[in-house]
């Protein structure tokens, strides 16, 4: 439709570069920006169809980040981009609708923002080095950065001798004054390595060598980022078939595969434990939630309503419930069918998939919190089970699907799922819990008194008093 | 033999260590007085530390804490001046209730605090790095803390039951350093293996998880930041760890170092990596005031020529005198006397 009256002229409505860039890296973490660059490394090799075979299909690919004051390098051999890539979108702010990832391999970046958001990031000098078939050179400017027109960058042929082995160099200059403090912190440092360790375990599980350091501690030597494992406690089955292990959900929603694991991953806390850790957090970190879209971690042990704790008929993440932990596997070749947000932590909850997911996320949480509950009052029985409990790790766990009596979902088709038969303490049936408050002085009294010793827990005084009692009770009378 | 069950006056470690902590705050006073900071720390029954500061840094603000009321009614018999507040509070709840706890003691005018949080349960070491952390979230620039930790690698198992078959090194190694993990998890270093469960490697381990705590509660992105000052290693029986820091603004860190000349100090730390070894073994009177003489003049290997031997108890006298010589002021004399 066009108004009434005759034209006379236009007004500007690009957005300035200014604008641009602060908008795009506001709402982005310094650590995500880095992210985004590995992400990178990673769909290179899986687009470059290097990859190999399972269960290590990274194996010889690197990337290697050196972190300085003054400046940036990610070095990878991942296969490089394509010069026709790098001249038609490679560049572009967004990725064109004309061009659809619908038919690659299952990779993890989808808004084709990543490298441009990170440099962006990170300073306002920048070289882009590549070599997939053509050598190129792409440079950005400091210029180029506060001039707000969107020229195309300049692009240079590569040196033969340069990349030989098919890979990409980003080196950033002028870093930002926020990067140039985390790039002197060596501790800010390691904490990223930290962050790498959960957020691509399972990548590097899977061959990827990721080095980060100083430039040198890398000449030195220093060593690839060791992954944070997955890993759960089963135990044999009792007289009554009972016995710990993961509950397991496999199968498809829609296109997206789905693959879930959920069970214990250390023993129940005693009760003096249970109540130190409601007082003082203390040892949950491998508590929680893992959510992976296509091998990307997304939410790492997470606690909260974003993976069903406190939702339904499932109970608030607390210190009780410091054994249950669990991992969701999610895989698409499009992965835009994929719960991803675009700075890959934290997930689209309001994406059906997930929603699906965290139906079947609840129900496994609902059943080992229970289990948790009915045992609580019996940690000395408990520690009889786990005597014979032995890990499983996530290439086990994996496999387990193929040996495991599956049972298909009433609500989702697509899906089977196993559910272990935990077992019930026994003395639930006979026994009750006694609880009371007492004066100290009274409780050293009769620690003295029963144990000739002051300082015996409370709990176990009061137990020595009760059975004094019911003995005293039952002896027969004269 | 457990330095917790030694008497504190006959912890020689402890006592250089805690000397060395003056010298360090002491030294500081070349970037800000501390006449009018209040002095905040644990100081168990006798108080030596906060005798110490009041006597050699003429601090008057001073607020002593413990969590058992014996522990501080006998606080009280002791303490230097009658100015001194002695409360019943854990750490945990003091450092929740800061600023309440320097109102209460009369301390809201001072102009900076020096915190000493003295920790010794080696099974809490979780719990005590997040109340390090939790500290840093209520100060400002200025103010110093010093954390003292168990950093002795027998201390994360539990002692093994007499007559039970004895576990191979690697093995103990390998449980201490999960224990450490379930402990400290989010803090702890990548990379950390337990290979790093040694005398040597422990503390190392211990001051980069307060690095982390610390990086936490003043992230990059703000004005200030902790930096570390001294970074000591020392047993009285078992290895504890000293750190000592202060906050600074990011900006100011050059020239606060250059002031305090840390680099001459010879148990400053110019990183958290860096950790001094204290090393002080029982010398008689003779053997002392024979070092005390020649230290700052003799070549080592002339003294131990003169000396005539090259160990006391377990420590050879070669590495006892590359510390002594950096701390041979602070030797303490203990002697029986008559009262």
């Amino acid at each position: 439709m066009h108004p009434p009256g005759k034209s006379i002229g236009s007004a500007v409505a690009s957005p300035t570069k200014e604008f641009f860039v602060r908008m795009l890296t506001r709402d982005i973490e310094l650590q995500d920006a880095l992210l985004d660059l590995l992400d990178n490394c990673v769909d290179g090799i899986v687009r470059s169809g290097a990859a190999k075979q399972l269960p290590r299909p990274y194996d010889g690919f690197h990337a290697t980040l050196t972190l300085m004051p003054d400046h940036f390098v990610i070095e990878d051999n991942c296969g490089g981009i394509p010069i026709s890539v790098a001249k038609k979108y490679a560049f572009a702010m967004g990725r064109p609708l004309s061009i659809d990832a619908g038919d690659e391999p299952a990779t993890i970046g989808m808004y084709g923002i990543g490298m441009k958001r990170a440099i962006f990031k990170l300073g306002t000098s920048a070289l882009v080095e590549s070599r997939n078939d053509d050598g190129f050179i792409v440079e950005f400017t400091p210029e180029w950065m506060q001039d707000d027109s969107w020229n195309d960058l300049p692009m240079y042929e590569l040196g033969a001798d340069k990349l030989l082995g098919k890979g990409t160099i980003v080196e950033v200059y002028q870093l930002n004054e926020e990067v140039r403090a985390a790039f002197s912190d060596s501790t800010w440092i390691d904490e990223f390595r930290k962050l790498v360790s959960r957020h691509f375990s399972l990548i590097i599980a899977k061959g990827l060598a990721v080095r980060i350091g100083s430039r040198e501690e890398i000449e030195k030597g220093l060593g690839p980022i060791v992954p944070e494992p997955f890993r759960l406690l089963q135990t044999t089955a009792n007289i009554q078939g009972a016995q710990i292990a993961p509950y397991v959900y496999s199968g498809k929603l829609g296109d997206v595969g789905v693959e879930i694991f959920a069970g214990l991953y250390r023993e129940l806390l005693t009760e003096d434990e249970a109540e130190e850790e409601e007082e003082t957090r203390g040892t949950s970190d491998e508590a929680g939630w893992t959510v992976a879209c296509n091998d990307r971690v997304v939410i790492w042990k997470d606690k909260s309503r974003l993976t069903g704790w406190g939702e339904a008929a499932v109970p608030n993440y607390h210190g009780q419930f410091i054994a249950i932990t669990g991992i969701v596997l999610l895989h698409c070749n499009d992965p835009k069918k994929l719960p991803l947000t675009t700075t890959k932590r934290g997930i689209d909850a309001a994406s059906n998939v997930y929603s699906e997911v965290k139906d079947m996320m609840r129900e496994a949480t609902k059943n080992l919190t229970s289990f948790t509950n009915k045992w609580k009052k019996f940690p000395d029985k408990l520690e009889e089970i786990y005597q014979s409990s032995e890990y499983v790790d996530l290439d086990a766990l994996r496999a387990t699907p193929a040996s495991l009596a599956m049972s298909t979902s009433r609500k989702l088709s697509g899906i089977k799922k196993y559910e272990p038969k935990y077992p019930e303490p026994e003395q639930a049936k006979t026994s009750v819990k006694v609880t009371f408050v007492a004066e100290k002085v009274d409780v050293v009294a009769l620690s003295k008194f029963y144990f000739q010793d002051q300082k015996t827990k409370p709990g176990q005084v009061g137990e020595a008093a009760f059975n004094d009692a019911v003995k005293r009770l039952k002896r027969p009378k004269k | 033999m457990s330095g917790q069950s030694l008497p504190y006056h006959l912890r020689p470690h402890k006592t250089v260590d805690r000397r060395l902590f003056l010298d360090l705050l002491a030294r500081f006073e070349r970037w800000i007085p501390l006449n009018n900071y209040a002095y905040v720390s644990m100081g168990a029954y006798p108080l030596e530390d906060h005798k110490l500061v009041h006597r050699l840094i003429g601090i008057t603000k001073l607020i002593a804490f413990d969590m058992e009321s014996d522990v501080v009614a006998r606080q009280k018999f002791n303490r230097p001046i009658d100015a001194c507040h002695c409360i019943h509070r854990e750490a945990g709840d003091l450092i929740s209730n800061f600023d309440q706890v320097l109102s209460e003691c009369n301390c809201t005018d001072a102009t900076g605090v020096v915190v000493w949080l003295d920790y010794t349960d080696p099974r809490q070491i979780g719990r005590q790095i997040r109340e390090f952390q939790a500290l840093l979230d209520k100060l400002k620039a200025g103010d110093i803390v010093r954390v003292t930790v168990n950093a002795h690698p027998n201390d994360l198992l539990d002692p093994q039951l007499p007559g039970s078959k004895p576990i191979l090194a690697t093995e103990k190694m390998e449980k201490q350093f999960l224990n450490l993990k379930s402990r400290i998890g989010e803090f702890l270093p990548s990379g950390t293996a337990a290979a790093n469960m040694t005398p040597h490697g422990l503390p190392a381990v211990l001051a980069e998880s307060f690095s982390s705590a610390a990086l936490k509660a003043l992230p990059v992105g703000g004005d200030t930041t902790f930096c570390p000052l001294s970074v000591v290693r020392y047993a009285d029986g078992q290895q504890m760890l000293s750190i000592t820091g202060t906050i600074v603004a990011r900006a100011d860190v050059d020239t606060m170092l250059d002031r305090l000349d840390m680099i001459d100090w010879p148990f400053g730390s110019a990183s958290w990596s860096e950790i001094h070894n204290l090393v002080v073994p029982a010398l008689t009177g003779r053997e002392r005031l024979f070092l005390e003489r020649g230290i700052t003049s003799r070549p080592t290997q002339d003294l131990i020529a003169e000396l005539g031997f090259e160990t006391a108890g377990d420590v050879g006298i070669e590495d006892f005198l590359a510390s002594y010589r950096n701390y041979y002021r602070f030797y303490p004399t203990i002697l029986s006397a008559e009262f």
